[in-house]
């Protein structure tokens, strides 16, 4: 009988349910239309700019917001508002964007991301004439860094070579004579073999293809993508030295069991917590890592090998999204990001190391780290650019995940690196 | 009793009154508060689950021109893809692991529990905090524990001389490491599914199985379980929904590694879609997935005859 209670309870009043029905529709068009109508990206021809950029921390934000206030010193009509988000989720996001056409006018740009990425961005080359940029201001190897065949598809703001991070303190109390910069592959196992003890290590393996590379470089010369941008590591030279570099956890024992696929800040983590004596790292940590460790930090350039002492470097910079609405507005906005007063602003701030060559000093005069020059000078000049594919993020993921595996001793370098050159599918 | 509402009286038809029970103008009404969540529904759920069906279809990257391509997304993952058929066995092998474990962890807890022990209601909210804690916290915690030099490494250590295996870096102890978490994390919920459901076994059934005199064990198997077999099949049915769809774990554990011991189908489902922008590979794993879980589902819909007895 329920039917007829409700019968009985029933207004009868058709305005009100009418009115209902077309409230409750408005209401949910007004939800739908809310959610998608994203304010973000792009904006229109008035001088307003978007600029998305990952970032870390509020300094970094603050450093980045300063620069973007140097664009609209430089001409009053143009303001950039900076967007951000944390490293991982910037690569996801800056996909998801671009795929619904909804890029901000500027892009931060990893070296090591741009072939990946680079139909995302408008080449600059016809404009560096016009926007007075001269290619040789910059630090070749990162300006050529952010080329996809051939052309530039950012400007450089920071760069840096992979170096050695070695815990001073540990060294000293040890007796050892500090790593200088010819010290070789021999003296570094000397090195870390009495640096090991307990459960403190002297190297950190790290399961980074990042971390193998400037190894493979300096024993063999061989990089990982050769001179036509393919991926090339299925072969003797990275076998030899991925053996190696197994056996640094395996037999020697001189480096830690690696401890997961998903672990990339732990290089850093372990290092900075004095369980692992030295890592491979890049000048962007060197500040951070002077004010955490307990323990003074040093660096050095990669040990010689049988092909001396041979690095890669990275970098990252900005570039001008396909889908800015003001290409050439945005291309002058980059031109200021990476600019002189900017770079010089970002060196002493300790932000970046500079990409511009004149500006670098400013980041060891601001940071106090003048006993870092001569490292870093012998290192940028041995030292050839991170050369990747545009299937990197592929690469990467399956190297990060056998790496560990292999290099733990539960499966073979051989099958690591079949998989991995597997990935090039590009 | 419901067909006299269905009938109209002569008098009321007269009177110019709709031939139904249901009163012309309710159709507006219902519409009108069905509007919001049909729209919500239409926007958030079909068209998604129906895009994601003609994605599957295509090779579709996430930048660039989608292109047609029949069957292939499904049949590079039953012919080529070894990873893919990784993939099966890893959830596979992460369900039967990880559901039995479920329901007899929080069974027993809950049994453990039902009694009038002292401070019930305390361990009730402690068991089911873990629960309610996100995912990736615990998980960010658990790695903490079991990487080398972790905690749970130091204490083998201190205790035994030799250090704990290298759980979330070796091959073997990845999956397990992964459902200690799960475990961990998922039984909190299936105990206070059995705990209410405990609770309302009808005591005079129990008092008069004990005048029989079956023994505790007995009881509890040929009595309290049967009652409590349609809360088992719930919470089994949901567990296992909710293991064929494990991702979290493994994603902030070990990344889906070493190797790919730990990549289960919504985790490779990720990776295609998310890391290497293969959209329209992914929604054919998602397809892949939802036929699966719909099938067993479906099985144990139709066993449930068997074992759950809804009368009391």
């Amino acid at each position: 009988m329920s039917l007829n209670t409700s019968k009985s309870l029933h207004i009868p009043n058709v305005s009100r349910r009418s009115l209902l029905s077309y409230a409750g529709g408005a209401g949910a068009l007004a939800a739908l239309s809310a959610c998608g109508g994203g304010s973000e990206g792009s904006s229109g021809g008035d001088g307003a700019l978007t600029w998305f950029m990952w970032s870390g921390s509020t300094q970094e934000v603050d450093a980045w917001k300063h620069v973007a206030e140097m664009v609209t010193t430089e001409d009053p009509e143009t303001t950039v508002e900076f967007q951000t988000a944390a490293w991982n989720d910037y690569w996801t996001k800056l996909t998801s964007q671009a795929a619904s056409g909804g890029s901000a006018d500027l892009l931060g740009m990893q070296s090591l991301r741009a072939p990946q990425f680079a139909q995302l961005l408008v080449p600059l080359d016809d404009q560096l004439e016009a926007l007075g940029i001269g290619a040789d201001t910059f630090e070749s190897s990162i300006f050529d860094g952010l080329k996809v065949d051939g052309k530039v598809v950012a400007l450089p703001y920071d760069f840096g070579p992979s170096l050695i991070f070695y815990n001073k303190t540990a060294f000293e109390a040890a007796g050892l004579p500090l790593p200088t910069n010819d010290w070789t592959t021999d003296d570094f196992m000397t090195a870390a073999r009495a640096l090991t003890a307990g459960d403190k290590y002297g190297f950190f393996a790290s399961s980074d293809i990042g971390g193998l590379v400037p190894w493979v470089l300096s024993e063999t010369g061989q990089a990982a993508v050769d001179d036509d941008g393919n991926l090339d590591v299925d072969n003797d030279a990275w076998r030899q030295v991925g053996e190696w570099y197994r056996g640094l956890v395996t037999t020697e024992k001189v480096a830690a069991p690696l401890p997961s696929g998903n672990t990339s800040s732990s290089a850093t983590n372990q290092f900075l917590a004095g369980n692992a004596m030295m890592n491979i790292d890049g000048p962007w940590s060197l500040i951070n890592a002077k004010a955490t460790a307990k323990f003074e930090v040093g660096i050095a350039p990669m040990p010689a090998g049988a092909a001396g002492s041979r690095t890669v470097t990275a970098g990252s910079g900005f570039g001008v999204s396909a889908e800015a609405a003001d290409p050439e507005r945005a291309a002058k906005a980059v031109a200021v990001l990476t600019g002189v007063d900017a770079e010089a602003y970002l060196g002493e701030q300790g932000r970046a190391f500079p990409a511009r060559v004149a500006q670098q000093q400013s980041w060891y005069d601001g940071n106090d780290l003048g006993d870092a020059k001569s490292v870093m000078d012998f290192a940028i000049e041995n030292s050839i650019p991170f050369r990747t594919t545009a299937t990197w993020s592929q690469i990467n993921d399956t190297y990060a995940r056998y790496a560990v595996t292999a290099f733990n001793g539960d499966s073979t370098v051989d099958d690591l690196l079949t998989r991995v050159q597997s990935q090039d599918k590009g | 009793m419901a067909v006299p509402t269905a009938v109209v009286a002569p008098g009321e038809a007269t009177k110019g009154r709709a031939p139904t029970g249901i009163r012309k103008g309710d159709g507006k009404a219902a519409l009108g508060f069905l509007t919001p969540g049909a729209l919500g529904f239409l926007a958030f759920t079909l068209f998604p689950v129906a895009a994601s069906l003609v994605m599957s279809f295509f090779d579709w990257p996430v930048l660039g021109e989608p292109s047609f391509a029949g069957l292939g997304n499904y049949l590079e993952l039953f012919t080529t893809d070894d990873t893919f058929r990784t993939a099966i066995l890893n959830t596979l092998l992460f369900v039967v692991l990880y559901v039995p474990i479920n329901i007899v962890v929080s069974m027993s807890l809950a049994v453990w529990i039902s009694p009038r022990i002292a401070g019930r209601r305390f361990y009730r909210v402690l068991f089911f905090i873990p629960a309610v804690t996100p995912m990736v916290g615990n998980a960010v915690v658990f790695t903490l524990l079991m990487t080398p030099n972790g905690l749970i490494d130091s204490t083998f250590k201190t205790l035994f001389g030799t250090g704990a295996p290298n759980f979330l870096g070796s091959s073997d102890w990845a999956m397990p490491a992964v459902v200690l978490l799960s475990v961990w994390q998922g039984f909190g919920y299936n105990l206070l599914v059995f705990s209410a459901a405990l609770d309302a076994v009808p005591s005079h059934l129990v008092e008069a199985a004990e005048i029989d005199g079956a023994g505790s064990v007995r009881r509890f198997f040929s009595v309290v379980l049967p009652l409590l077999s349609p809360s088992i099949f719930f919470a089994t049915v949901l567990t296992l929904i909710s293991s064929f769809q494990v991702f979290t774990q493994s994603y902030v554990l070990t990344g889906g590694g070493p190797g790919n011991s730990t990549t289960t189908l919504v985790m490779y489902l990720y990776q295609s879609g998310f890391q290497f922008f293969r959209l329209g590979f992914a929604s054919a794993i998602a397809w892949v997935l939802f036929v699966f879980i719909m099938i067993v589902t479906a099985i144990q819909f139709l066993g449930q005859k068997k074992w759950v007895h809804y009368d009391q």
